[in-house]
């Protein structure tokens, strides 16, 4: 059979140890913090660090549970399938929980699951390097976190950095070349035409001209310059029974580069 | 410029101090002891003979600036940077060999070598001066280096000089040998003289150009060669041989040199290479004012050079004295780089107006930038000090080279987004990393004292080192030159020595810059490049990617924990790739359907609405709760959440193949290669990472294979996991859902089957008996659930699979095998990998069935479904034969990997694998890796952004249809009816708020829309039935043939037997008819309002 045994946990050990318990209110209290930032649904900016520093405390009070190579990978691989499914199965309770899968919901209830696993794992599965004292896995666990690891650092310091290259220089290609083409749009209220003239990019000038169904061309507005975040937009009033062709020309040229049409006809709809 | 970093020369070095002992030394006690006398001795010398000729350099400069326009010192700037670089690489390291050789050289053959040398130099060196620009200009494009070599006259003087060049470096390293005082100096100060005469005469002659400068430039070098044949002649005895050369002399002796030589390359070139950077992505113009500004602050660099160099004289070969010397030459440097740094502030723009007013004006900001790189450079020129002395210069020279191609990748990157300031920040910011990452192995070094050295270094290799930085004396001990075998038995040492080293961070750091290059071919592709070469820097990207990590996976010597490390790297790297493609939105076709599911999750705050762009998407939320839980918890934007979720999935993905291989082999290197494998399935690089269920059902259902493999029997509480994860995996994906419990099905009958008498297994058969059935209650139950529309779903897949088949076996319905159906396809580079692949893979079934019938022998349960799995792969290619079952055979990889990198890894490991093997299965693995993104994705060209196509997935997604569709959220009531062709409705739902009318959905095929010539009674019926309010009108789809075989969906109005695209009249038929409004025009697309015809 291949199925295998996994290492064996570390034995139990009660709260009661020194500083656990100041260890654990510091955990719970960042959590609450951080739900508290979610249900009040404070800016991006607080409320993401806030949220991940929840999140990885607990996650890593889990992971403390999984020495050695073994069950370090084991543990990995656990938190964070049962991140997952944690998430999921709290979205598919909040679906039947009135108010649905709302921040406040979301925040609540992932606030409880974190809160719940960080008194369960400190109450039943303490570590025992932590605890005791001039215990050779203390030794070793203490030493290596007093070694700081320049090189890892470094390299992760420089791979990342890499990356984020990477990250920015397809950010700002993929803005530079994503432009709003020049457009022309109109909100229509009965028989009155909102037009809005747009773009991505500094244009014009431009004019609008009104050309009625028989042919009647009126300038509308003319020397229309538009921008990035500066759209033009004109009301025009539509005639009663009537075609009428809203047209954006560039100044000093006849054709139509956008066309806008509206139909103020009241039957034959449907025919050419 | 006249300022070179390397450039120098080292005066004899003297007899080492007595160590200092006793009670706390004085100040001058401490720097005597730590040498730093000598080095400064050393140094100053150094320094005031770089000074002497740097000054000249100066002078020439201002007054070239002076007398010609900016634009043309720009271009000479340019041409005298690559020449430099091309000569220092036509130099060969021959300069190295003489002195290492001359002193060994019989005195009537020492002429005849320096001849040979100085000749093959000139050759190697006008060889690259014709090649190289030509190249650049007419290959490459690089219009910017015109004057160079756009036409003959200037190709050939360019050719010249650096023929001269590369002359001249070897030569001043031979002069060092000869015992002639301060000939180096003296050359150079005639070369120096002598071009500032030229240039005032060429100048005065009315001459005018860039090249003008350049030839100048090549004069001085030119006039200043009799001046060591002259000074020279008595040292040197007159020639025994007849032969002005000797090409024999020179046999046995380069392999050595090289590699001293290419350290030197790889320190000098970025130096050199930037100003051609500039003159070609930037401006001729720019780069006068950068030249400028590069030559003084090379006054700046020489000093923590020379320190270094200096410290490596003096040290003559002792670790643990360069190291006590560092640490005091390493302050000192940093702190007079700091300090010049503070000064050069305030003084650059007055300086900067020796060249003129205008070099003032656009180098001022790039003086003050370019003078902080003397302070990595400090740190960067002591580490390389000690990988010398410690005879470690192969890998000071894989560091300094990766790092070298950063400088370049980020100084161009840089240029692209800010000019010259942009590249002169992207290579400083490389420079910090990378003197951060240098000043770990000094630091470690200072901690250890030096009394841990690299591993020995042979007679011949300390010979080089001090070659290699022009030691004039003591002149090394001769030495015969290494027999071949000798050399390649070191080499080999070497390189088992490197590899044995913890190689995790170089690893990554070469991987990150494949992603590095993805982006910038991405970044390419988005402007508007294609053709070969933008496609093969995409596939010079995978493969940067991909085979480090294969490489260093199948090392013996690799430790385990950098296998993991690395293989988790491979997989999340490649996920990243998706990122640098489409950075900031979801494109793809299932993205933006899975991205409708999360809006209106998001928007209703409750789970299975209606998702009219597919409805089972719906009922199978598992994604999108996942993403809207992140969004809701961190506050960030929808696509941020998502990649968030998919990296965590991948990082499920490769971790379960990791677990579930290393739980079927006991082996964590077979883990490791398995993700090597499952990686090279063709649905991984763009499908499979895409924003869709089965991206996350997948890893989780890998990860229930193994945590039930793993469990700790006779524990109900380790079952808990895997039965949650299973029930995610039944919420997320229909069918990875039903292929999760297959799988526990057919691993619990096989238990049953194989293994009936082990007692050991009898709880094993209860958990499997206990998950399959958990796994089907379950997907029975998102069956049940009302208004899932599964069953017809995968019905019409299955009916039109079967379709296919049938009209395959009647001889009609063949796909064509290389060519979409807009009649693009693989070039034939592509078909060739694409086939390899698929050969390879098949070849592996050999090994499965092997593997299968091990592991039934052997009663393994797992090991067999395992093998099963794998088996199935020619489903894969085989579906490719017809269009409805290719969808089909592709899907099916992301599961027949599984199965296919278990078996591959456990083969892999059955044994110790000879060099050979290696190196082959590497090649065999990469190319199973392209041919299947080939086989998987389409052909490149397709694969990278670019001009829009239609109906071409993401490659159909441009600003012009997102500028429609945000027009939509803004314009028009939300949920309004709309009908659109395949890429404008998915938008229109996804991110206009909009229901989109499908055949999928509705059952009601309105294609007709869009695609009949003439408006009739038939159109007006389908706006009544489908209740449409607006119809989105792509004028663009007249232009050609859709590339995904349809332009809406399957079984639209004249999809059967299309050969021509739609026409435009169908498209433009709506602007005439009465009743209806026309609200929207970008030029592409155009937006009607049919409310009135219903």
């Amino acid at each position: 059979m291949t199925l295998t045994e996994t290492d064996r946990p570390t034995p139990v050990r009660p709260l009661a140890r020194k500083g656990a318990v100041v260890d654990l209110v510091f955990r719970v209290g960042i959590v609450v913090v951080a739900t508290g930032a979610i249900v009040l649904e404070v800016p991006v900016w607080a409320r993401a660090p806030l949220a991940v520093a929840a999140a990885a405390l607990t996650i890593m009070s889990f992971l403390s549970r999984y020495g050695g190579r073994a069950r370090r990978f084991d543990g990995v691989i656990r938190a964070a399938g049962a991140a997952v499914v944690l998430l999921a199965v709290l979205g598919l309770v909040l679906n039947v929980v009135p108010g649905g899968l709302t921040t406040a919901g979301w925040g609540i209830g992932v606030g409880v699951i974190e809160a719940a696993a960080l008194v369960a794992l400190a109450a039943w599965r303490a570590p025992v390097a932590s605890g005791a004292e001039g215990d050779s896995d203390t030794d070793t666990s203490t030493r290596a976190r007093r070694r700081i690891p320049l090189g890892a650092g470094a390299w992760a310091l420089a791979v990342g950095g890499v990356l984020a290259g990477a990250l920015v220089l397809s950010t700002v290609s993929f803005d530079d070349t994503h432009i709003a083409p020049l457009a022309l749009g109109a909100e229509r209220t009965g028989d009155t035409v909102e037009v809005t003239v747009s773009s991505g990019t500094e244009a014009g000038p431009y004019e609008l001209q009104l050309v009625s169904e028989t042919g009647t061309t009126v300038r509308y507005a003319y020397g229309i310059y538009v921008g990035p975040d500066s759209p033009r937009t004109f009301v025009f009033e539509l005639s009663d029974d009537s075609r009428d062709t809203v047209r954006l020309v560039t100044t000093g040229s006849t054709t139509a580069i956008r066309e806008l049409t509206f139909d103020t006809t009241t039957d034959a709809a449907g025919t050419e | 410029m006249t300022l070179e970093r390397h450039d120098l020369d080292v005066p004899a070095v003297g007899t080492a101090p007595a160590p200092v002992v006793g009670a706390r030394p004085t100040l001058p006690e401490r720097l005597r002891a730590s040498g730093f006398s000598r080095i400064a001795g050393i140094s100053a010398s150094l320094i005031g003979t770089q000074a002497l000729t740097s000054i000249l350099g100066l002078v020439f400069w201002a007054l070239a600036a002076r007398v010609f326009l900016t634009a043309e010192v720009g271009v000479a700037g340019a041409a005298i940077a690559l020449m430099m670089l091309l000569g220092g690489l036509g130099s060969f390291g021959l300069g190295t060999v003489l002195i290492a050789r001359l002193p060994m050289t019989a005195p009537d053959e020492r002429r005849v070598l320096v001849r040979t040398c100085v000749a093959a130099a000139a050759t190697v060196g006008a060889v690259l001066g014709l090649i190289v620009p030509t190249l650049a200009v007419h290959v490459f494009g690089a219009t910017a280096l015109a004057p160079i070599a756009g036409s003959i006259w200037p190709l050939l003087a360019f050719a010249l000089g650096t023929a001269l060049t590369a002359s001249v470096i070897v030569l001043d390293q031979a002069v060092l040998t000869v015992g002639v005082g301060n000939l180096q100096l003296q050359r150079n100060v005639t070369a120096s003289s002598v071009k500032i005469v030229a240039l005032v005469l060429l100048g005065l002659a009315g001459a005018q150009g860039g090249m003008i400068i350049f030839i100048a430039w090549a004069i001085g070098n030119l006039v200043s060669l009799p001046v060591v044949a002259l000074r020279s002649r008595s040292k040197l005895a007159p020639a025994s041989s007849r032969r002005f050369i000797e090409p024999v002399l020179l046999r046995g002796i380069g392999k050595l040199a090289l590699s001293h030589h290419a350290l030197n390359v790889s320190i000098q070139a970025a130096l050199q290479v930037l100003p051609v950077l500039v003159v070609i992505l930037v401006s001729a113009q720019a780069n006068a004012a950068f030249t400028a500004a590069t030559m003084l602050a090379g006054f700046v660099f020489a000093l923590p050079y020379a320190i270094s160099v200096g410290l490596f004289a003096a040290a003559r070969g002792e670790v643990s004295e360069v190291v006590s010397r560092m640490r005091l030459t390493i302050p000192f440097g940093l702190a007079i780089s700091a300090a010049a740094s503070i000064v050069l502030f305030p003084l650059a723009g007055p300086l900067l107006h020796i060249f003129g007013a205008e070099y003032a004006d656009d180098g001022t900001i790039l003086l003050r930038l370019i003078v902080l790189a003397g302070i990595p450079f400090v740190l960067k020129d002591h580490f390389i000090a000690l990988r010398r002395v410690q005879g470690r210069t192969t890998q000071a020279l894989a560091v300094t080279s990766v790092f070298l191609v950063l400088e370049l990748a980020a100084a161009a990157i840089g240029a692209q987004l800010g000019g010259a300031v942009g590249l002169v920040v992207g290579w400083l910011a490389v420079l910090v990393v990378e003197a951060l990452v240098l000043a770990v192995p000094l630091l470690a070094a200072l901690r250890a004292g030096g009394e841990t050295t690299a591993a020995p270094v042979s007679t011949e290799d300390s010979q080089f080192e001090g070659a290699t930085e022009r030691v004039a004396a003591p002149a090394p001990a001769p030495t015969p030159a290494s027999p071949r075998s000798t050399l390649r038995t070191t080499l080999r040492e070497r390189l088992a020595t490197w590899s044995a080293r913890n190689l995790t961070g170089p690893t990554l750091l070469v991987m990150s810059l494949g992603v590095l290059l993805m982006a910038a071919v991405a970044a390419a592709g988005r402007a508007g490049s294609s053709g070969a070469l933008v496609e093969f820097g995409w596939i010079a990207g995978l493969v940067l990617v991909f085979a480090p990590a294969a490489i260093r996976i199948i090392a013996p010597s690799t430790s385990v924990t950098e296998r993991v490390v690395v293989a988790v790297a491979l997989g999340m790297f490649l996920q990243f790739s998706r990122l640098v493609l489409n950075p900031t939105s979801f494109v793809f076709h299932d993205e933006l359907i899975h991205a409708e599911t999360l809006r209106q999750i998001d928007e209703t705050a409750g789970l299975f609405s209606y998702n009219p762009l597919l409805p089972v998407a719906a009922y199978y939320p598992g994604l999108e709760v996942v993403t809207s839980g992140v969004e809701q918890i961190t506050g960030l934007p929808a696509f941020a959440a998502a990649t968030i979720v998919l990296m965590v999935a991948r990082l499920i993905m490769v971790l379960g193949i990791i677990g579930v291989v290393r739980a079927v082999t006991g082996s964590y290197r077979a883990g490791a290669l398995g993700v090597v494998i499952y990686v090279a399935n063709p649905q991984l690089l763009f499908f499979n990472s895409q924003f869709s269920y089965q991206t996350l059902a997948l890893p989780l259902a890998v990860l229930a294979i193994y945590l039930v493999a793993v469990r700790r029997r006779g524990r109900w509480t380790s079952l808990l996991l895997p039965l949650g994860v299973t029930a995610v995996v039944m919420i997320t994906h229909h069918l990875t859902g039903a292929l999760l419990v297959a799988a526990f099905a057919v691993w619990f009958v096989v238990a049953l089957v194989r293994a009936r008498r082990s007692p050991a297994t009898r709880a094993d058969r209860r958990d499997l008996a206990l998950m399959t059935v958990w796994g089907a209650t379950l997907l029975t139950a998102t069956v049940a659930n009302p208004g899932n529309p599964l069953a017809p779903y995968l019905g019409a897949i299955f009916t039109s699979s079967g379709a296919d088949l049938l009209d395959l076996a009647e001889g009609a319905g063949v796909k064509p095998l290389f060519a979409d159906s807009a009649g693009t396809g693989p070039v034939p580079g592509e078909q060739v990998l694409l086939i390899a692949a698929v050969l390879i893979a098949m070849a592996s079934m050999l090994l499965v069935l092997g593997y299968i019938r091990t592991s039934w022998r052997a009663a393994r349960p797992l090991a067999i479904l395992v093998g099963l799995v794998a088996i199935l792969y020619p489903v894969i290619p085989g579906g490719h034969v017809a269009q409805a079952t290719a969808e089909v055979g592709d899907r099916a990889a992301g599961f027949v990997f599984v199965g296919l990198a278990v078996v591959v890894a456990a083969w892999w490991f059955r044994r110790r694998r000879g060099s050979r093997v290696r190196v082959a299965f590497v090649i065999a693995a990469t190319t199973l890796f392209l041919g299947n993104v080939v086989l998987g994705a389409g052909p490149t060209s397709g694969q990278l952004p670019g001009d829009y196509q239609i109906s071409a997935d993401a490659r159909s997604i441009d600003s012009d249809n997102i500028a429609a569709a945000e027009w939509q959220s803004e314009s028009l009531p939300r949920d309004s009816v709309v009908y659109g062709d395949r890429t404008s409705g998915l938008l229109a739902a996804a991110v206009g708020g909009q229901e989109t009318v499908l055949h999928v959905s509705t059952e009601i095929d309105a294609s007709r829309l869009l695609l009949a010539p003439i408006f009739t009674s038939a159109d007006l019926q389908l706006i009544d039935a489908t209740e449409l309010d607006y119809l989105i009108v792509d004028t663009r789809m007249s232009d050609g043939l859709p590339h995904q075989q349809v332009y809406i969906e399957s079984g639209e109005f004249g999809e059967a037997g299309r050969t021509e695209p739609v026409s435009a009249s169908a498209l433009k038929k709506f602007a005439t008819i009465r009743g209806v409004d026309r609200l929207y025009d970008n030029g592409s697309l155009a937006i009607y309002d049919v409310r009135k015809l219903r």
